[in-house]
Order: C-alpha cells, then structure tokens, then sequence
C-alpha cells in the first residue's frame, strides 16, 4: 500500500489516468450541507461565506473528501452575460425571493409561447454580436450589488482549500457553450424546433455566440479567481439524433473546451442523462483535461472502456439513493462501480446528493470509498 | 391522401403536411380521415422514439406538426360533427413546489393522441387543486410529474387526498419524472411510474385497460 496522499495529489493523479493512494470521493453537495447546519438554502446561496462554513462543517464530518465546494454558485445565477443559468434573464424562482427560504432554487421554464429569447434575436445576435444579447432586463440594482460583492468572497475561499487545506476545488466558475444556452434561452421546445426548421441559420448564430461565451466564461474565471470550470453537454444524449449531436453540440462542445484548456483551467464535464451510446464522441475533448460527471443513467464500466485512457470519470450514483436507499446499497453500488472502473486510476466516486440526502447514506458512499477504493 | 399524410408526417415534413391537409380540406375529403392519417403518423412516431430510432426532438416537431395540423382540421371537425373517441380522462400536472413540464409536456400530447381527454394545469399545482379537478372532470387518471427528491411529498399528498375524497378506488394514478422509480412509486401509492413519456403511455394505457 502506497503512503497516503494529500487530495491534491490524489486528483491529480487520477485525472491524469494513473493510480494514486486510493479512489477519489467527491460528493456534489450544495445544498444537502446547508441541511446538515440547519442553515437556509437562501443563507447557503447568497453569502459564499456561509457556503463554505457549512460545507467545512460537512466535510468534516464525513472525515474530509477530495474536493472542496467554494460557494461560486449565486455568482453564476447573477452572472449579467446571457449565459444559460443567470436569474437576470431566466425565471429563477430563488429561496428568500420567490421562494420560501429553505426551499431550493427552482426554474420555472417558461411557456413556449413567451421565451426569454425570441426569434429576431437571432437576427441581433448575427448582426451585432452575442453581446446584444445582454439586457439584465429581470436585474435589480441590489443584484448587481451582490454581483459585485461575490467575486471577491470566492477567491480567497477557494484559496483556503487549495492551499492551507491541500483539497482542489470541485468547481469555481461556469463555462457556457450555444446549445445549452439557446435551449435555456428559447426554451427547449422552440430550440429543438429551430434546429429542425432553420438549421443553417442555427449553426451561423451558435458560432457567433460560441465566441461570446468563450470571451465571457474566461473573463468570469478570471474574476472568480477560478481554477476549475464547469462545462455542461447542453443538451441530453437522448434529445436528439447522432447527426444532430455531431452537427450542432460536438463542434461547439470542443472548441469551448480546448478554449478553457488552452487558458489553463481544469473542467468538469458535466454530462447527466444516458451518454452510453454516444461515448465515443467524448474521445474529441481534450485528454486528461478535468473529469466526466456521468450521472446513473451511463453505463460507466461502458465508459471506462470507451474513455479510460482519455478522461477520468466522475459520479454515477443516482441521487434519490441517498435519500430512499439504504445502507447495504449504497456499499453494493459503490462497489460495483470501483470493482468495474478503478484499474488504472481515473475514478472518482460521487452523486449529485439532493438537500434531503440522509448523513448515513452518504457517510456509506465516503467511507466505503476510502476503504474499499485502496488500491 | 391517408398514406402520404402519416409518411409526411413520419418523415417530419411540417409544411409538407400543412400543405397535405390543406389540399385535402379543399379538395372536400372528409376531416375524420385526415386526422386518422395524422394520428397513425404520430403512433409510428411513438413506436420509432419507443425503439430508440427517432429521439426526443422528434417526439417534439410531430407533435407540433400535429397541432399545427389540428388548428388547420378543427373547423372541419366541427362541421362534420366529429366525436372524437376518448379511452379516459386524465387530469394531470406537476407538483407543488416543482416547476418542470418538458417531460409532462411530451406525455400529455402523446396521450391527447392516443384518445385522452386530458386537463393540465400545469406546474406547481397543490393536491387539491389537482383532485378538486379530478372530480370536476369526473376524471378516471391522475398524472403527477416532478423531477425533485421533495415532489415525492407533494405526489404522496396527492394521493392521500384522493383517499380522503373517497375517489382512489376509481382513479388510477401515475407518475412521471427522472428520478421516479418503483420505490418512489410505492411510497407514493400510485399505481404506475415511468421516466420516460412514450414508456409511460404504454404504462397508462395498461391501466386504463385494467381500471
């Protein structure tokens, strides 16, 4: 058995596809640590601070994992560009606002008829540029106030966990790529039709807005003083067709993400929905360049076939575990998925755990990883 | 006319269709027929998402091909004095607290065209505007969808109120969402589930079979 390594070293080591010390763990928390500390989920989002001292309370707990939660995330419902998840464009229904403050945030998508983001905009966008786009038409100065104040909470936060804890962070900063912007912007309805009735013009107004994006993911990193960034698929595997896949989400997916890479940032890939068939377009990112959230539906021993020599995978327990399972199948899942994909390195063991999660479940998850995961 | 209406309609051909249907109203062919050729277009569009050869975003544009192609036949449909064969009445819509109806969305124009009657009040509905409406349609399905862990508490709440109604021995319920499962299904009490909007008309059609 190899000496214990410190979190950094371990992630590193599996994101570059060798074995460290043992598996990684790193449960997607957010608001399951606010109910940990009976803290609102409106405290939880809007002050990063307090973010952090309920996840350093949750992470504690579980005896620490290999990644830390930085409290970027209200930055991402403020951020002031168009970029798929901000509260200044789309109907967020948010706890302490629209919401009662336990609540979780909530979007209410809108009606096909009355989208964010109408058709002629597609005509502004080719004329002008994405940066048209930008209206903060539901923003309050408040908002902006607070948009201001977050950037720098996060950093030293993060800063804190890099260095004096020697723990990475999970995600700092987002990165936007077209389709799963226009989806959220037009609304999934309208988008997936747009694509069917003018898909040329789609493919002129996704290049000009994949530039904007870029320009404004990397400028958002910088002011997070982020070090790793989310980038999401945009789209589920099974919305639409491998011909569409390969002539409206890949191209754009690749080039966002080399963009990401090219400027020093680690990502998270974040790819829910069954991606089983369609693992081998992932081949086209970029080797060794972050980690791939495959949530249950993914066939991940299938993925370790088609990806273990390029990316490192992440995630695969479904959520609702944590909440309905119980304790023998949670132990039974994660070691289906270590016995199935740790050979080599390149696994880290997680679920997107809901607020309600139960400790002693995801405890199972943490410790089961730590003990069975040695390698 | 009925063929290449459905294979237009299969093929994804939305003014293809729009203009099938106009040529045939013009041309006098009876409104019943034409939406008998569109309704077999979108039970073949079904059948390809069920056997993973079509995928959502084709569940999407036939069903507003359809629409689009309802609006057109509906004067027609009155004038002939179509009624339309209905198989149930489904009062249907996503829980309190929730605000996701993509999926919801998809099933209700799945199971309109398979013969439903259907009410949807759309997101966030409390329970008891739900079975209010249950019985006010005299409603033989409730449909409740969610995607969070805690619309499992509005569903079950649901349930518990059609009980209290005395209305649960006539009204089949089914839910719908991603992360439902047999467990969720049982703690509910409902009497199907399903992730999926084509696997779940399956689902409600073998209920309302058995109801």
């Amino acid at each position: 058995m190899m000496a214990e390594m410190t979190a950094i070293e371990r992630v590193d080591k599996h994101i570059n596809l060798e074995e460290p010390d043992r598996v990684g763990i790193a449960p997607m928390g957010e608001f399951y640590y606010a109910q940990l500390v009976n803290m609102s989920i409106a405290d939880f989002l809007m002050d990063p601070a307090r973010t952090d001292e309920a996840f350093e309370y949750g992470f504690k707990k579980h005896g620490g994992f290999d990644m830390a939660e930085t409290g970027f995330l209200m930055a991402s419902y403020m951020s002031p560009a168009p970029d798929g998840f901000s509260t200044f464009y789309l109907d967020w229904h948010l706890p302490g606002r629209e919401r009662d403050p336990y609540a979780i945030p909530n979007l209410n998508e809108r009606a096909k008829e009355d989208p964010v983001m109408t058709e002629k905009d597609y005509d502004v966008v080719l004329k002008h540029g994405f940066h048209r786009l930008f209206s903060f038409r539901r923003a309050g100065v408040a908002d902006l106030g607070l948009l201001a104040s977050l950037g720098p909470k996060v950093g030293p936060i993060a800063r804190k966990w890099w260095e004096e804890y020697q723990v990475p962070t999970m995600i700092d900063g987002g990165f936007g790529q077209p389709v799963g912007v226009l989806a959220r912007m037009r609304g999934i309805t309208n988008f997936l039709l747009d694509l069917r009735r003018r898909p040329e013009k789609m493919l002129e107004v996704m290049d000009v807005v994949c530039d904007g994006l870029i320009a404004y993911s990397l400028n958002q990193a910088e002011m997070l003083h982020a070090r790793t960034l989310i980038l999401g698929a945009g789209t589920a595997a099974d919305f639409i067709s491998p011909q569409m896949f390969e002539k409206f989400v890949l191209p754009f997916l690749v080039r966002c993400a080399h963009a990401a890479v090219e400027a020093g940032y680690r990502l998270q890939y974040h790819f829910d929905t069954n991606w089983t068939p369609m693992l081998h377009y992932l081949k086209e990112l970029p080797p060794r360049s972050g980690y791939l959230h495959l949530d249950e539906r993914t066939d991940i021993v299938a993925a370790k076939k088609v990806l273990g020599d390029h990316l490192c995978l992440f995630g695969n327990l479904k959520p609702a575990l944590f909440r309905f399972g119980t304790e023998e199948e949670v132990e039974r899942r994660v070691k289906e998925i270590i016995d199935g994909c740790a050979a080599g390195g390149g696994l880290i063991i997680s679920a997107e755990l809901t607020a309600d999660s139960r400790f002693e479940l995801v405890d199972k998850m943490v410790q089961t990883t730590k003990t069975y995961g040695v390698y | 006319m009925s063929e290449s209406l459905t294979t237009l309609l299969v093929d994804m051909d939305e003014n293809g269709v729009l203009e099938e249907v106009k040529s045939c109203l013009a041309a006098g062919e009876n409104a019943q027929d034409i939406l008998e050729a569109l309704s077999e277009g979108m039970n073949i569009v079904g059948e390809k998402y069920g056997a993973k050869e079509y995928f959502l975003a084709d569940l999407v544009m036939a069903a507003e091909i359809f629409k689009e192609s309802m609006e057109l036949l509906e004067p027609a449909l009155a004038e002939e004095k179509v009624e339309q064969k209905i198989c149930g009445k489904m009062v249907i819509g996503t829980v309190a607290g929730d605000l996701h109806d993509i999926g919801k969305n998809i099933f209700v124009a799945l199971a309109r065209n398979a013969g439903f009657a259907v009410t949807d009040l759309g997101i966030d509905v409390p329970a008891n505007r739900l079975v209010d409406q249950v019985k006010k349609d005299g409603a033989n399905v409730l449909g409740l969808s969610g995607i969070l862990t805690f619309s499992l508490d509005s569903m079950a709440d649901a349930v518990e109120l059609l009980k209290e109604a005395g209305l649960r021995d006539q009204v089949k319920v089914i839910i719908g969402g991603l992360p439902v499962d047999e467990r969720w299904c049982e703690l509910v009490g409902a009497d199907a589930f399903s992730d999926d909007a084509y696997e779940g008309l399956q689902k409600l059609l073998a209920l309302v079979e058995v109801a």
